[in-house]
């Protein structure tokens, strides 16, 4: 049952994903990566990460992609630009993504399993609960949970900084 | 935990934040203050790094550490920054750069260099690596109505997004094959002389590039002379001053303990690393000119050099490092506040062709310049050259015979185009002067400082040697 669910929610992931990269239109692309998300957030629940995958479907499928989408809306993109997507380099480019799948592939195939770390496998009752989250965050990850508050302080500001002009020329 | 050890990074943080707020409510008159402000809250964060000198503590549950590794790379980012923003002020107004809000950007990315050269984490890494650089990309924007510092920010903004994902990429690999990402716990995993898993190597590599694209080493160095040459020239100072230390303190943290050097694979890609990094960045140094894009090349090329005494390892070598740093810091530092003074155009840099005639009407300022250029290209008795010659002596003791012929070949061929500079100045006749060359207080600071320690530092290097070795000393 799980291998079934599991194969499922891959080939869904897998097929939205490349459909995200053909569209030609972005709002179907923006749609598309919904569709990866929700499957990523199925796969998080069989790795019986609860919690991490409430979060991407509130987070990253709710909040960011809707912000996605009135950027898009914004913009008004009208359809891709055709030109970019025949030519010599788009073959090319395919044929090294596709040759690098390949190794990827073939590399995790033959070598990966064995390498990974047994430690990263122990997995206790109660992982990934909200409490046992919230208790890592913060207390063994206090200084990365308060490092990430500043570092998103410094995105606003330059933001603002480059989006907004000088004072003089507000005034 | 004994938190006064981190008070360095908690004085630049909270020094960031208030600082935004101050430019965001003060009057015109309040905020020509916020480059003294700024100085001072350096000055105190370098008091705060040196008062627990020689303790070691670990703080934030394994996050970061305090050692003299911290304080003495600390120190130097604090100093470059200390000795970019003294002078910054008149240099960005004459380019029409001046905004209040550059100054919180400096502290904040020097918070994200002492986050990242303490970082015994590697999520720290990755978060310092950020913090750092962010700032760095607005920084290189901020000149808005100009296209160059515009494709300046866009260029580093987007090499530097590709570099954080190879970072990340290779930490995430690293943390499956040794299932932790404390830098302490990795070492302890993969003991010295042991073999390592593929998954393993793959990881290490992915993030020495991370790595490589923050100290511009060939082939990650594209958006190099793009960013400082399209930068505000204040701000270039900076870019050489800050990000390329803290980036290669963690390379030398990480490669020689974490990592330790057991496998062949990376000292060779290391190896090569330097190599091209040298051959390239002289060489393509050779056809430039523009004065700033030289200086761009040749930063690159002392990575390659510095990265010498990375491929030997070694208490003394790795410490030569520090000491290499140190004196290529004094002199870009002081030989971009130069060329920033000597600027008259805002939308083309300074040409060799720019400088002829110098020599006679900035007498003072081009003397200065070629004393850093001179270190710049390793001629006796600077720093440059008194740290060149320690680590090719390293090499050659530990058996890099062609590494060390590369990078004398290398050297010989930088005289030419650092004496390029003096040669214009002194030699040919300018045919127009620039009347409005205003020499502030900050700048005379930077540059005395710059060159006094450029000769300090050069002629009785044991005492800087010493303070640097034992710094990296509980690597090994």
């Amino acid at each position: 049952m799980d291998a079934i669910v599991f194969w499922i929610a891959a080939g869904v992931a897998v097929a939205a994903a490349v459909n995200l990269i053909i569209q030609a239109r972005p709002i179907n692309s923006v749609l598309s990566l919904v569709v990866v998300l929700f499957a990523l957030a199925v796969i998080y629940l069989q790795l019986s990460a609860e919690f991490i995958a409430a979060l991407q479907i509130i987070i990253y499928a709710g909040a960011i992609m809707v912000l996605f989408l009135f950027v898009v809306m914004l913009l008004n993109l009208k359809q891709g630009d055709e030109e970019g997507r025949r030519g010599v380099l788009h073959s090319f480019g395919l044929l090294l993504g596709g040759a690098i799948l390949l190794e990827i592939s073939i590399v995790i195939r033959l070598f990966v399993p064995s390498a990974i770390h047994p430690g990263a496998q122990a997995i206790t009752s109660n992982f990934g609960s909200v409490g046992q989250i919230g208790r890592l965050l913060f207390d063994d990850y206090l200084l990365p949970f308060e490092l990430t508050s500043i570092l998103l302080l410094i995105t606003v500001a330059g933001a603002l900084v480059l989006a907004a002009g000088r004072r003089e020329e507000r005034e | 935990m004994n938190l006064s050890l981190f008070s360095p990074q908690i004085v630049l943080g909270i020094g960031g934040t208030l600082l935004f707020l101050f430019e965001a409510f003060a009057s015109e008159r309040g905020r020509s203050f916020l480059p003294t402000l700024t100085l001072l809250i350096l000055a105190l964060s370098g008091v705060l790094m040196w008062k627990s000198y020689g303790e070691i503590g670990v703080l934030f549950s394994g996050m970061v550490v305090y050692d003299r590794f911290f304080v003495f790379f600390g120190t130097l980012v604090l100093l470059g920054s200390f000795l970019a923003v003294s002078f910054s002020r008149p240099s960005l107004q004459q380019q029409d750069a001046f905004r209040g809000e550059y100054y919180a950007l400096v502290l904040f990315s020097v918070l994200g260099m002492t986050l990242l050269i303490s970082a015994a984490n590697m999520i720290i890494v990755f978060l310092g690596m950020e913090i750092m650089s962010l700032p760095l990309y607005i920084m290189a924007a901020m000149r808005r109505g100009s296209e160059r510092s515009v494709e300046a920010g866009a260029k580093y903004f987007l090499m530097g997004a590709f570099a954080s994902g190879f970072l990340l990429y290779g930490i995430a690999l690293v943390y499956g094959a040794t299932g932790t990402l404390s830098i302490e716990e990795i070492a302890r995993v993969w003991p010295r002389g042991a073999g390592f898993s593929s998954l393993g190597v793959a990881g290490m590599l992915l993030i020495v590039i991370g790595l490589a694209f923050k100290i511009a080493a060939v082939p990650f160095h594209m958006w190099e002379p793009d960013a400082y040459e399209g930068a505000p020239t204040a701000v270039t100072a900076f870019f050489a001053a800050g990000p390329k230390i803290a980036g290669f303190a963690i390379l030398l943290r990480l490669v020689s303990w974490a990592f330790s050097f057991s496998d062949p694979v990376i000292l060779r890609i290391v190896w090569m690393l330097a190599a091209l990094s040298m051959t390239v960045g002289n060489f393509l140094a050779l056809t430039q000119s523009s004065v700033k894009r030289m200086l761009a090349y040749s930063g690159i090329a002392h990575a390659g050099y510095a990265l010498v005494g990375l491929v030997v390892g070694g208490t003394v070598a790795i410490g030569l490092v520090g000491y290499y740093l140190l004196g290529y810091l004094l002199a870009s530092v002081g030989a971009f506040a130069v060329i920033a003074t000597l600027e008259k155009s805002q939308e083309r840099s300074l040409s060799f062709a720019d400088c002829a005639g110098k020599g006679k009407t900035n007498p003072g300022l081009t003397l200065v310049l070629t004393l850093f250029l001179i270190s710049l290209a390793g001629i006796p008795p600077v720093a440059g050259f008194v740290a060149k010659f320690y680590i090719f002596e390293q090499a050659l003791q530990h058996g890099f015979v062609w590494l060390v012929i590369i990078a004398a070949v290398n050297s010989i061929v930088s005289v030419y185009y650092y004496l390029r500079t003096p040669v214009y100045a002194f030699m040919k006749t300018g045919e127009e002067t620039n009347p409005d060359i205003r020499i502030s207080a900050g700048l005379v600071f930077t540059l005395v400082v710059a060159a006094l320690g450029t000769i300090i530092v050069g002629i009785s290097p044991e005492y800087f040697i010493k303070l640097a070795s034992s710094s990296v000393m509980w690597f090994f």
